[in-house]
């Protein structure tokens, strides 16, 4: 499937999200592209309080609230080598996505355990020119060494400071088996007429 | 689902702040300097970026003085940052880093009066949020003038004001006496 490339003149940051299935010697044996348009109200809030110069209360990842004013990390999502808790994270549950969501339903943690993964770093490209726009890839490797199959079946992005920016379900799960690994890469873009 | 999208509103009124026009349309110019500094914030490494006077300049994301960055606040008279106008139609090209012609603040000939930057917080509307930016342009320079361009300037630490946003309208003439309300509408909504 090729990327999709949106041209509605509603501009508004869009992001389209790319799997690759890859066996133990990195050989492809799967490429899709899914939709992403499930940015959660928290990506707003912490644009917001960047433009107004301000905080505001927010929910995060581990679910406590607090106040989040102007920082220079409010948006960074650069997780490196198994850290789980910021950065492309991904999880085992199919629940429905909602606006409110503050963290995958069922997260899948770092290491090679059963049930686990393993965190590449989240890498975050420099601005691409597209057709008509400009994209950024952010994307992170997620290899399986727990002896068993994982299913994948949500995907998200958690900032640096444990605040989730969006959360899809997968159209269709994916079983990543032993020593396989799945990348996960979100195109984030826009596009003008 | 939800999308992340940006309109923008304009309201003319009279002396009196009766509204004599009032429209709503989307915005689709965002400028490359905002998807620069958006790769900024994202990736946490500095890039090079367009200040307002055409130079090349490198951000600093480590300095503390970053979490000044996507700011868009702007006082009273401030048109560097914030909302701003101008009066050329020229079209839009994602490499601009500023309005093509921009009305300054002031009283005299072909000025107008900036007013405070306002930006609410998130407001929960019909199946998501919304956040409204706003600002009141008013003319007392003694004769009509046209605006043909809107944008917003913000600030990126260590190269200073940029241009993230600008687009050309169907133009406004706002006589002697009148005020210009211009509004983002930035709203993240189910669908």
């Amino acid at each position: 499937m090729t990327q999709k490339l949106k041209t509605e003149l509603d501009l508004g940051l869009k992001y389209d999200i790319e799997f690759e299935l890859r066996d133990k010697d990195g050989k492809l044996i799967k490429k899709w592209v899914q939709e992403g348009r499930s940015w959660v109200k928290w990506f707003l809030y912490l644009l917001y309080v960047q433009m107004a110069q301000t905080s505001i209360t927010v929910t995060k990842t581990d679910g406590t609230s607090g106040g989040i004013g102007t920082l220079n990390y409010n948006l960074i999502i650069s997780g490196g080598y198994g850290t789980d808790t910021y950065g492309i994270v991904v999880g085992s549950s199919n629940l429905a996505w909602t606006i409110e969501q503050n963290k995958l339903d069922s997260k899948i943690s770092h290491g090679n355990g059963s049930g686990q993964l393993l965190y590449g770093n989240t890498t975050v490209d420099d601005v691409s020119q597209i057709t008509n726009g400009y994209r950024i890839f952010v994307s992170r490797v997620f290899t399986n060494n727990s002896g068993a199959s994982v299913i994948v079946k949500e995907v998200g992005i958690y900032n640096y400071n444990n605040v989730m920016f969006a959360r899809d379900v997968l159209t269709s799960p994916v079983e990543v088996q032993n020593l396989q690994s799945l990348t996960v890469r979100y195109s984030i873009y826009f596009t003008y007429a | 689902m939800a999308k992340l999208k940006c309109e923008i509103e304009l309201e003319l009124k009279d002396k009196d702040g009766k509204v004599l026009e009032k429209r709503r349309f989307p915005s689709h110019t965002y400028v490359l300097n905002f998807f620069l500094l958006l790769d900024v914030e994202l990736s946490g490494r500095d890039m090079t970026l367009t200040d307002l006077n055409g130079s090349s300049k490198n951000t600093i994301l480590g300095l503390s003085n970053s979490s000044y960055n996507f700011g868009i606040t702007s006082g009273y008279g401030g048109s560097t940052s914030g909302i701003v106008i101008g009066t050329s139609d020229f079209p839009y090209s994602p490499t601009q880093y500023k309005l093509q012609s921009i009305i300054s603040h002031g009283s005299g000939s072909g000025q107008m009066l900036y007013g405070v930057e306002s930006i609410d917080a998130p407001q929960q509307v019909t199946g998501g949020y919304r956040v409204v930016i706003s600002r009141v342009f008013t003319n007392v320079s003694g004769a009509s003038i046209t605006v043909k361009e809107i944008g917003i300037y913000t600030y990126a630490h260590n190269v200073g004001n940029i241009m993230m946003v600008r687009d050309v309208i169907t133009p406004v003439t706002v006589a002697n006496g009148q005020s210009l309300t211009v509004r983002y509408i930035i709203s993240l909504t189910s669908s």
